[in-house]
């Protein structure tokens, strides 16, 4: 029959869209691994591919003072923005997954979600006039109200998906077994439902160290988040840049290792459409 | 009962007064300032600044922006879909999809500035990583609109991929198969089966990255050149170095008119395709 002739068309037409795609998932990575190259470049002036490798570009990062201010800035203000944002997100998830009505259910969710439809600059222009109305700085207060509520709605799926996924009868047959609800508590629930909290912390950390377009109008004089260090030094050609991103990337390979092999992620990208028990 | 619901909105309190406070209330009050001036610049006044914008380079910025999100829409619906139907029809193979999901979705995690930064190392002339190439050295591609576009679909390709995939993977895994039992060739069965079922997946894709494309800031400043291009320079340069925040407020405006406008029309359209 056609047997021969549509099999060698079809062959070479999953070899057509199997080659498209790795050329597809060589160029999204490609970026990021040449700015880890070039950043062991060992000029000053910086070139991809480098002529010479080397830790200039480094050496120079380590001595710039206001490169340590920025990191420290970032690592701590992401730290504190996971805090938050993972309190207020998980305590909504409860309240929702737990004690509400359909229509409260539907309106926090809402609410929760809104900052999702609002576009970065708008969040860092509305922020920056409210606080410029009221006469104060926008930094370090409007950021970091910024980067929670930006936070917030993933924080918040993150920890709906990990309490939803508690069968409550779990709890149910360890109160009938006797132990107390705080027991309960600690033993059962903390340990089912702490790694996709932990998973929504770690999300939310790695949101507000790398916020860009929000943190442009925000940063002051003396607050200055490391991206937006790396946005003005990108702008004006200084020397300090590819350092400086290849330590972003670096603090991404480490928090994506910890999300896909912890916890997990990609699998969790993978199977949907699916339900569990 | 009544007492579950009281603790229900203790509970969510937090995140609703962050939100109100975070959100709500800096939008609104953003709004109001179009009306009422309680913000440093030169000329008050919606009016004066809807003519200053209108009359002034402000159409064709928002013309250039919306174009530069049309390309990038494009660009990442095509190579997008490429990608999410790749992973649908290998959906036995743990170690392609994961390979394929990892170099699509990791980036991400890394911030916007560096990966700009890493496409001017690319694309600058002379010293970058594509000028040994014949036909790009002579193009100087880096602070054009075009690198722009380049940049946005790179980065904003995993959403398409992943908006896409979500449809995608919701087709029953025994649907395709079934077809072919009955005989239909592949083509038949992506045009019948496969592209109405992705239509919801597609729309929600190319709406993200439409939104995200016109409201991109650091990107277009840093790959776009001197000037204000598009709508986020504009704004960039309206609050930051010319303090005019009435201006910049009326820039804002209306680029959220038009992106919320753009998204609603999208959704609207495809109401009558969807089953």
């Amino acid at each position: 029959m056609t047997e021969g002739r549509s099999h060698i068309s079809h062959r070479l037409s999953r070899w057509s869209l199997n080659a498209t795609v790795v050329a597809i998932c060589f160029v999204s990575v490609a970026p990021v691994l040449v700015i880890l190259i070039g950043s062991f470049g060992n000029e000053t002036a910086i070139r991809f591919p480098p002529e010479t490798l080397g830790f200039e570009q480094y050496r120079l990062m380590v001595g710039d003072s206001a490169f340590w201010e920025a990191f420290a800035f970032s690592l701590g203000l992401a730290l504190v923005v996971a805090l938050l944002s993972g309190a207020a997100g998980t305590l909504a998830a409860i309240a929702i997954t737990r004690y509400a009505s359909g229509r409260m259910r539907f309106a926090v969710t809402g609410l929760v979600l809104l900052p999702l439809v609002v576009p970065s600059i708008i969040m860092g222009v509305s922020i920056l006039q409210t606080f410029v109305s009221a006469g104060l700085p926008s930094a370090p207060w409007g950021l970091l109200v910024g980067h929670v509520v930006t936070s917030l709605p993933f924080m918040f799926a993150f920890a709906v998906a990990a309490l939803a996924g508690f069968p409550s009868r779990l709890g149910d047959a360890s109160r009938n077994l006797g132990a107390g609800p705080l027991r309960t508590f600690w033993s059962i629930t903390v340990p089912v439902v702490a790694p996709g909290i932990i998973a929504g912390l770690f999300f939310s950390f790695i949101h507000s160290f790398d916020e860009t377009d929000m943190s442009l109008f925000l940063t002051r004089r003396g607050w200055v988040t490391l991206p937006v260090k790396i946005f003005r030094d990108t702008y004006e050609q200084a020397p300090t840049a590819g350092a400086e991103s290849g330590v972003m990337v670096a603090v991404a390979v480490i928090v994506f290792l910890i999300l896909e092999w912890r916890y997990g992620l990609l699998r969790l990208l993978l199977s949907r459409g699916g339900t569990k028990e | 009962m009544s007492k579950h619901r009281w603790v229900g909105w203790a509970l969510a309190t937090p995140a609703i007064l962050l939100i109100s406070l975070g959100v709500v209330a800096p939008i609104i009050l953003l709004i109001i300032g179009l009306f009422i001036v309680p913000v440093p610049g030169p000329t008050p006044g919606l009016a004066a600044g809807l003519a200053r914008f209108v009359d002034g380079p402000g159409m064709r910025t928002l013309g250039n922006t919306v174009r530069i999100a049309a390309f990038t829409g494009l660009v990442t619906l095509i190579a997008g879909y490429t990608v999410a139907y790749y992973l649908y029809i290998s959906a036995g193979h743990r170690v392609r999809r994961t390979l394929v999901v990892s170099s699509i979705v990791a980036p991400l995690l890394v911030s916007v500035v560096v990966r700009s930064y890493a496409w001017i190392l690319i694309l600058v002339p002379r010293t970058g990583a594509l000028s040994d190439v014949p036909v790009v050295r002579n193009l100087n591609i880096l602070w054009t609109d075009l690198a722009v576009m380049i940049g946005l679909s790179h980065i904003l390709l995993p959403f398409m991929v992943l908006a896409i995939y979500s449809s995608l993977s919701q087709i029953p895994a025994n649907v395709s198969p079934a077809a072919e039992n009955l005989g239909a060739g592949r083509w038949h069965i992506m045009r019948t089966i496969v592209v109405p079922l992705s239509v919801p997946g597609v729309v929600a894709g190319l709406t993200l990255v439409f939104v995200l494309s016109l409201t991109a800031a650091s990107i277009p400043i840093l790959l776009g050149g001197i000037g204000a291009k598009t709508m986020g320079y504009l704004i960039y340069q309206q609050y930051l170095q010319f303090t005019d925040f009435i201006y910049g407020g009326v820039a804002s405006a209306i680029l959220l008119v038009v992106a919320l406008g753009f998204a609603l029309v999208l959704r609207r359209s495809v109401k009558p395709l969807s089953r």
